[in-house]
C-alpha cells in the first residue's frame, strides 16, 4: 500500500521532468545552434579571439558569445550567477568562489609591458625610470613632452603586477593612485584605447592584446629586455599576468567541449601565437 | 549688602548666565547643526553623483553592468578626498552588495542612498555612509571650548559689572559720608525747602525739607521739629520776603544772596540762597557777625583814629567829598574848620606825651560835645583838627559854631591831677567860595588857620576878609545883645489891633525895641534873626513875655479896662521844652488874667513838629489863653493843623491885604481864609491895613480886626495908654 502510494506519487514527478528536459531540447534544438558566454580579463579574452575563429570552423553550430570585458572578478561573479559560461581569469580563486562553486584550470601567462603612445620616441624603460614616473617625480619625457601616466584600477590583476616589480614600484604606484586628476583605465581595452589616444600617454598592456588587436601603440622594452613569450619562458622578462578558465558544476557541455579545443595542441599552438606562453602541455596535465 | 544691591547681582548674574549658557550651548550646537547639515548634503550630492555615473553604466551595459566589478569598484573608489572614512556600496533591490568600498566607520553613522535607474527603473541603490563620530568629537572639543568661554563670559559679565557696581556703590557711600561728613560739620546752616503751590501753580509758600546741625544750632530747634514745617515762619518770615526771588532762580544756577539779622541772638548772616533743582530751593546761612566786626574794626581803624576815635584824614576826605557832591547838587553851602591846638607842643614837651595824648582825648571830646551829629570832627594827626559842617544855612553861623569850639577848649582840662590850659586857632573855608574842591578848601581853611594864629591865637578866622570882616561884626553885635539883655536894654512898642468898626482898640501887639546905647532904637528886623541863630532869641523872648505881662497887669492895676495883649513867640521859644512852663510861671509871677494873653506863632513853628506842636497847644490852651496863627497863608497854609490845633485866631498874612485892591489872587485867598476861618469858629485878624479901601473889603467879607497903619503904627506905651484913656468905653466893650 505504502509502495503504491509512493509510486503513484512519484509517476507524475517523472513524466514532468522529461517532459520539461525535452522541451529544453526541443528549445535548443529550434535555435539551431547551441550558446556559449564567454567573460573576463580584457586581456585574455583578446587571446579567445583566434581561439573562437579557429573553433567556429570545428562548431559552427556553437556560437560563442565575448561581450565587453567585465575583468576577472565580475566575470566569476557573472559566472557564478550563471550569467556565462566560461569566465577567462587573471586572478586565482577566492575562498568564497570556490565554496560557490567555482573550479579554476590553468592555461598559461602572458607578458606584461608598458607601452606609450605613438608621438613619444621611446624603446626602452628601466624600473627605477618607471618609479620616477609613478612617483610623480618626472613628469615629462626627455624631449620636454608631458609625460601623462594611464593608471588601472587597484584592482585590476595589471596593478597587482606592477607592485611586484620592485619595493619602490609598489610605493610609487600607491603615490601615482594619491594624486588627483589622474587617469585611470578599467579594462585592458580602455586603457589601450587611452594611451593610443593620449599624447606622450605611458600605460601597461598584456602582450595578447597588442598581438591580436594591434593597437598603435609603442612598446617598451623593460630594463632592456623585450616582452616577448620566450622572455617569459626564459624568465628574463618580469611582468606576466596568468590565464586560467573558471567552469562551474554547470557550465554546459557545449562550453566545456569549447575548452577541450582551447587545450588541445591546436588551441595552445594559437595561444601562443596570440603571446601566451601555455603552461599545459598535454590534455588533463595541470 | 542692600535689597538693591542684592537685585543687581541677581539680575547681573542672570543675565551673565543666560548669555554664557548660550555660548555654551549655541556654539556647539549651531557647529554641529551646520557641519551635519553640510556632511548630509555633501553625502546626498556625493549619493546622487555616483548614482548618475552607474545610471551611465547600467545604460551602456544594462545586463552585465552588475558584473563589471572593478569599474564599479573604481567609481566607488573614486573620491575627491580620502582623509575621510566613507563607505561606499552599491545594492540590488534585494539589498545585496553589489560592490563596495567601504573604510572602517565607528558608530554612529550618517547613510545617504541614491537610487540607480535603467530606463527608468530603480535597479540598485547608491548608499554612501559616513561616521558620525569625527563630528560629535570636533563638536565635544567646539562644546568644551565653548563651555569655557561660557565660563569666561559669565565670570567677565558677572564680575566685571558687580565689581563696578561695588565699585560705584562705595565711592557713592564714601561720596555720601564725606557729603554727610561735611553737611554735618560745616559751620554754615544749610537748609533745604520744597516749594509749595496753590492751585494756580504759581508759589505760596514753602517747607522744609532738611536742616543740617549748624542751621538747627541757628534756628534753636532740633531737626524733627523743623522738618515738615512752614518755611514762613523761620527767621521771623526773612525768607519768606526772598520767596520771588527763590522762583526767579529756579532751575536757573543762579545765586542770590541777602543779609539776615537775628536780633534775638544778636547774630547777623550771610544768607545764599540758591535752587539745586527744580521746585527746590536751598539756603546757606553763613554767620557773618564776627566777620562784620572784623569788618567794623578795620574800618574803624582805617577810617578812624585809634588815639581820639575819631574819623581820620581818609574819612574825613570821604565825607568831604560826599558834602560837596550834595552841595553842588542843591546849591548848598559847606564849611571847613581847621583847627589847631595852640600850645600842644609846650604841653608835649613839658608834660610828655602820655599827657599830650590824654589831652587830645579830652580835646576831641569837648570838641564832639560842641557840633551837631551831622557834623563831622576829625582828627588830621598831631594837634590838628578838622570839622566838617555841611549844611551850615547862613554862612554867619560857621563864625558862631567856630567861637562855641573855642569856647568849650577855654576851660582847664584836668590832666594827671592837674589842670592844663589849652586854647587853638581855627581857620575857616567856605564852599564854594573858598574852594570847590576837597584839597582847595582844605588848604584855604589851613590857611586861614595860620592867619589866625598870626593874629595872636585863640581865635578863629575866615578864609575870605569879607566874610571875617562880617563875621567880626556880628560877633560883636551878638555880644552887644547879649550885654543888652543882661542890661535889659530893651523896651516893648504896642500896635493897637481895631475891632470890626475900625474905631475901637480890641487888642495891642507887644513888639520889642533895641534901645543901643550907641546906636539908638534899632528894629526887631536888625536883631532878631541874629538873636534867633545865637540862641539869645530864648532869653529875649521870655522877657518880652514877662515885660508885656507885666504891663497888663500894671494897666489892670492902673483901672484901665482890661485888654487883649499879642506876644510873638519864636520858633526856637516855642521849642523849649520848658516854654508851658515858662509861661505858666511867669502868668503866676505877674498875676495876669490868662484870657486876655495871646500868644502869636507863625505857621513854621507850629509845624516844626506836628505831635509835639498840638501837646504844647494844648498845654497852653489849658493854662486859658489863646493861640493865635501869625502870618497865615505865608507858611504852609495846612488845613489839617486848623482842625487839629486848639486855635482861636487867624492874622491874615500882611503880604495879602497890602495887595489886596490890586490882585484878585489875594483877594480870593483873603476871602478864603475868612470864609473857613467862619466856618471853623476862628475869629480872623488882617493885619497891614492901610488904606480905607482894605478896610471896606475886609469889613465886606466878615474880618472882624484890624491892625495896620491905617489905625495905628506901633507907639510907645504912654502913647497907648493915652489912647485907652480916651476911649476907654469902646476899649471895655472889646
Amino acid at each position: 500500500m505504502g509502495s503504491l502510494c509512493r509510486i503513484t506519487r512519484t509517476v507524475p514527478v517523472l513524466f514532468l521532468m522529461i517532459c520539461i528536459a525535452v522541451l529544453c531540447a526541443d528549445g535548443e534544438g529550434a535555435l539551431g545552434a547551441e550558446t556559449v558566454r564567454i567573460n573576463g580579463s580584457g586581456c585574455a579574452l583578446d587571446m579567445m579571439e583566434p581561439l573562437v575563429v579557429s573553433y567556429r570552423k570545428i562548431r559552427p553550430d556553437v556560437r560563442i558569445v565575448m561581450e565587453k570585458p567585465l575583468g576577472s572578478s565580475g566575470a566569476i561573479k557573472a559566472l557564478v550567477a550563471g550569467v556565462l559560461d566560461i569566465a577567462v581569469s587573471s586572478k586565482p580563486l577566492k575562498p568564497e568562489e570556490i565554496a560557490q562553486g567555482a573550479s579554476a584550470r590553468e592555461y598559461g601567462k602572458t607578458p606584461v609591458l608598458f607601452v606609450t603612445h605613438k608621438n613619444v620616441h621611446r624603446t626602452d624603460i628601466s624600473t627605477r625610470e618607471a618609479e620616477e614616473i609613478y612617483r610623480g617625480r618626472v613628469r615629462t619625457w626627455q624631449d620636454g613632452k608631458p609625460l601623462r601616466l594611464v593608471l588601472r584600477p587597484e584592482g585590476d590583476v595589471d596593478t597587482t603586477i606592477l607592485r611586484g616589480l620592485s619595493p619602490g614600484m609598489d610605493t610609487a604606484i600607491t603615490a601615482a593612485r594619491n594624486r588627483k586628476g589622474m587617469i585611470v583605465a578599467v579594462t585592458d581595452p580602455e586603457s589601450n584605447e587611452m594611451v593610443a589616444a593620449t599624447p606622450g600617454a605611458l600605460g601597461t598592456s598584456g602582450l595578447t592584446s597588442l598581438l591580436v588587436d594591434k593597437p598603435a601603440l609603442n612598446r617598451l622594452s623593460l630594463n632592456g629586455v623585450k616582452a616577448t613569450v620566450k622572455t617569459l619562458a626564459s624568465e628574463t622578462y618580469p611582468l606576466a599576468k596568468d590565464i586560467r578558465f573558471i567552469t562551474t558544476k554547470n557550465t554546459p557541455p557545449a562550453a566545456l567541449k569549447f575548452l577541450e579545443f582551447v587545450y588541445s595542441a591546436q588551441g595552445r599552438a594559437l595561444a601562443e601565437k596570440s603571446g601566451v606562453l601555455v603552461s599545459v602541455r598535454d590534455r588533463g596535465d595541470k | 549688602m542692600t535689597s538693591q544691591e542684592r537685585s543687581i547681582h541677581r539680575v547681573t548674574t542672570t543675565i551673565a548666565g543666560i548669555i554664557a549658557l548660550l555660548l555654551s550651548v549655541l556654539i556647539p550646537a549651531g557647529y554641529f547643526s551646520v557641519s551635519y547639515q553640510y556632511m548630509v548634503g555633501s553625502l546626498d550630492s556625493q549619493a546622487e553623483i555616483n548614482a548618475q555615473a552607474i545610471t551611465s553604466l547600467v545604460t551602456a551595459n544594462p545586463t552585465m553592468w552588475y558584473f563589471e566589478q572593478i569599474r564599479l569598484a573604481e567609481l566607488l573608489e573614486r573620491r575627491s578626498s580620502t582623509e575621510i572614512s566613507e563607505g561606499r556600496r552599491i545594492l540590488d533591490r534585494q539589498g545585496s552588495i553589489i560592490a563596495e568600498h567601504v573604510d572602517p566607520l565607528a558608530p554612529p553613522i550618517v547613510v545617504r542612498s541614491h537610487d540607480i535607474y535603467d530606463a527608468g527603473v530603480s535597479v540598485a541603490t547608491m548608499e554612501i555612509s559616513r561616521s558620525l563620530r569625527p563630528l560629535l568629537l570636533e563638536t565635544a572639543g567646539i562644546a568644551f571650548g565653548a563651555l569655557l568661554c561660557g565660563g569666561l563670559v559669565f565670570v567677565v559679565l558677572r564680575t566685571l559689572p558687580l565689581r563696578a557696581v561695588r565699585r560705584a556703590h562705595r565711592s557713592l557711600t564714601e561720596s555720601e559720608n564725606k557729603f554727610h561728613s561735611i553737611y554735618d560739620s560745616m559751620k554754615e546752616g544749610l537748609a533745604l525747602y520744597r516749594i509749595v503751590t496753590g492751585p494756580d501753580g504759581r508759589a505760596i509758600s514753602f517747607s522744609v525739607i532738611e536742616v543740617n546741625p549748624a542751621c538747627e544750632s541757628i534756628l534753636g530747634q532740633k531737626r524733627q521739629d523743623v522738618i515738615g514745617s512752614d518755611g514762613a515762619e523761620l527767621f521771623n518770615g526773612a525768607i519768606l520776603e526772598n520767596l520771588p526771588e527763590a522762583v526767579r532762580i529756579m532751575g536757573s544756577g543762579e545765586q542770590y544772596t541777602f543779609e539776615l539779622e537775628q536780633p534775638e541772638t544778636k547774630r547777623c548772616f550771610n544768607v545764599s540762597l540758591f535752587s539745586p533743582q527744580e521746585g527746590l530751593f536751598a539756603t546757606l546761612l553763613e554767620d557773618v557777625t564776627e566777620r562784620k566786626k572784623y569788618e567794623e574794626q578795620i574800618q574803624r581803624l582805617a577810617y578812624f583814629d585809634s588815639l581820639t576815635g575819631l574819623p581820620n584824614r581818609s574819612l574825613l576826605l570821604d565825607r568831604l567829598e560826599q558834602a560837596l557832591a550834595r552841595a553842588a547838587r542843591e546849591s548848598g553851602k559847606v564849611a571847613v574848620l581847621f583847627l589847631d591846638l595852640d600850645n600842644f607842643k609846650d604841653i608835649n614837651d613839658t608834660q610828655g606825651h602820655a599827657s599830650g595824648d590824654l589831652l587830645l582825648m579830652a580835646v576831641a571830646k569837648r570838641l564832639r560835645s560842641c557840633i551837631r551829629t551831622s557834623d563831622t570832627l576829625a582828627r588830621l594827626g598831631g594837634d590838628e583838627f578838622v570839622v566838617l559842617l555841611p549844611s551850615i544855612g547862613e554862612e554867619l553861623n560857621v563864625a558862631h559854631v567856630a567861637q562855641n569850639l573855642l569856647d568849650c577848649i577855654e576851660p582847664p582840662f584836668e590832666i594827671h591831677g592837674r589842670d592844663v590850659y589849652s586854647s587853638a586857632s581855627i581857620g575857616i573855608a567856605l564852599y564854594p567860595e573858598d574852594g570847590r574842591d576837597v584839597e582847595t578848601l582844605l588848604r584855604s581853611a589851613d590857611m586861614a588857620m595860620y592867619a589866625a594864629k598870626d593874629c595872636g591865637r585863640n581865635a578863629f578866622n575866615f578864609f575870605s576878609q569879607e566874610m571875617n570882616l562880617k563875621a567880626h561884626d556880628r560877633m560883636e553885635l551878638e555880644t552887644e545883645l547879649r550885654h543888652a539883655l543882661e542890661r535889659k536894654d530893651f523896651l516893648l512898642e504896642f500896635q493897637p489891633i481895631m475891632g470890626a468898626g475900625g474905631d475901637e482898640i480890641v487888642a495891642v501887639e507887644a513888639l520889642v525895641r533895641w534901645q543901643h546905647q550907641r546906636l539908638g532904637r534899632i528894629m526887631p528886623d536888625a536883631f532878631i534873626p541874629l538873636a534867633e541863630a545865637s540862641g539869645l532869641i530864648v532869653p529875649l523872648g521870655e522877657w518880652v513875655l514877662r515885660s508885656a505881662c507885666q504891663k497888663m497887669k500894671a494897666w489892670r492895676d492902673a483901672g484901665l479896662v482890661p485888654l487883649r495883649v499879642a506876644v510873638n513867640v519864636s520858633a526856637r521859644q516855642f521849642g523849649q521844652s520848658s516854654f508851658v512852663d515858662t509861661v505858666s510861671s511867669i502868668l503866676d509871677e505877674t498875676g495876669v488874667d490868662p484870657r486876655y494873653l495871646e500868644l502869636e506863632l507863625t505857621e513854621t513853628t507850629l509845624m516844626v513838629s506836628a505831635d509835639a506842636t498840638v501837646n504844647t497847644l494844648f498845654r497852653l490852651k489849658a493854662l486859658d489863653l489863646s493861640i493865635v496863627v501869625d502870618d497865615f497863608g505865608a507858611g504852609y497854609s495846612s488845613l489839617g493843623y486848623l482842625k487839629n490845633f486848639p486855635i482861636d485866631r487867624l492874622k491874615i498874612d500882611r503880604s495879602f491885604v497890602r495887595d489886596l485892591c490890586n490882585n484878585s489872587n489875594d483877594r480870593a485867598i483873603v476871602e478864603a481864609i475868612i470864609a473857613v476861618a467862619s466856618r471853623m469858629r476862628l475869629e480872623v485878624i488882617a493885619e497891614g491895613v492901610e488904606t480905607g479901601e482894605q478896610l471896606a473889603f475886609l469889613q465886606g467879607q466878615g474880618c472882624l480886626e484890624f491892625q495896620g497903619y491905617h489905625f495905628h503904627r506901633p507907639m510907645p506905651e504912654e502913647q497907648l495908654l493915652a489912647l485907652l484913656r480916651e476911649a476907654p468905653e469902646k476899649a471895655a466893650v472889646a
